[in-house]
């Protein structure tokens, strides 16, 4: 056998090996966000206000807020994975399979047909 | 047919790359701490405002929900109705949605109802209109026919055209 034949079918096994191959990785992200801390000092008090044939009721709570400028961590994560697409490979395989019968057809209309219809002419 | 197998293979096999970023609870300081205090509105808040059941079982219940400030408003046309219809104070009470708890009584007495139809005559004639339930309009039209006070009757006899039905889910 062809030297070069042989080597054709380990070779696209090989690169279809290293298709299969999964990565995973993770980056640190700093980005400017202030800390905000909200501690509620007291209950709630609840007021009323009559105008205008409406009663309006406002719920109200005393709250320290502290604010501290600082820098938030995100982790930006990525995942690579061997995906296969089998209607992907059936328009390939098809394809493929669809031009090499066409390329037939025509070579052997255009060979054999006519160029035995021309011999016949002579 | 081997080869073409495996060129299909892959042309079709490939990898996916999916990212996504995490949020964590780490921060990194870069000044020093700012503490102030604020009075500020609960937003969000679920609240059942009731009125006391009626004998024909006539009974005011609204759900209301505060907005950003912290406030919510609620017609008190109906209380008045009620407070002149059955003759007497009508405490509504607030109620949070989320346990129950009572958090405020307003009482509407019999001048406070008067005084609403007012409010709510002048914003009919500058043109607003409202709402009622079906039990309330009933109610309405029972105290022009009925009720004894004509300057009452004057203004629910005004506000009357204003006035449309208010479905069940509304």
């Amino acid at each position: 056998m062809n030297p070069v034949r042989l080597g054709v079918i380990p070779s696209l096994l090989a690169c279809s090996v290293l298709c299969f191959g999964c990565a995973s990785s993770s980056t640190e992200i700093w980005q400017q966000q202030d800390r905000v801390d909200i501690k509620t000092l007291a209950a709630p008090t609840y007021a009323e206000d009559r105008s205008l044939g409406h009663l309006q009721v406002t719920a109200r709570e005393q709250v320290q807020v502290a604010v501290t400028p600082s820098e938030r961590l995100y982790l930006l994560h990525e995942d690579t994975e061997f995906a296969f697409d089998w209607d992907e490979f059936g328009l390939v395989f098809f394809g493929i399979l669809g031009s090499v019968v066409s390329l037939g057809i025509t070579v052997f209309l255009a060979f054999y047909l006519v160029d035995s219809n021309d011999d016949e002419k002579k | 047919m081997a080869v073409l197998l495996c060129v299909a293979a892959l042309l079709a096999a490939g990898c996916t790359t999916r990212s996504w970023t995490e949020e964590t609870d780490t921060y990194r300081p870069l000044g020093p701490t700012e503490q102030r205090l604020e009075n500020r509105g609960i937003a969000d808040l679920w609240l059942k405002a009731t009125g006391p059941q009626e004998e024909d079982g006539f009974h005011i219940i609204e759900r209301l929900h505060t907005n950003q400030d912290g406030q919510v408003s609620m017609s008190l046309l109906p209380v008045a109705l009620q407070v002149l219809a059955y003759g007497h104070d009508v405490a509504l009470e607030f109620r949070r949605l989320e346990d129950d708890v009572l958090v405020l009584t307003s009482l509407i007495t019999p001048e406070n109802a008067v005084t609403i139809l007012r409010e709510w005559q002048v914003q009919v004639r500058l043109g607003a209109k409202t709402k009622l339930r079906p039990a309330e309009i009933k109610l309405l039209d029972q105290l022009i026919e009925d009720y004894g006070d004509e300057t009452a009757v004057e203004l629910l006899t005004e506000i009357r055209p204003a006035i449309s039905p208010r479905m069940e889910w509304e």
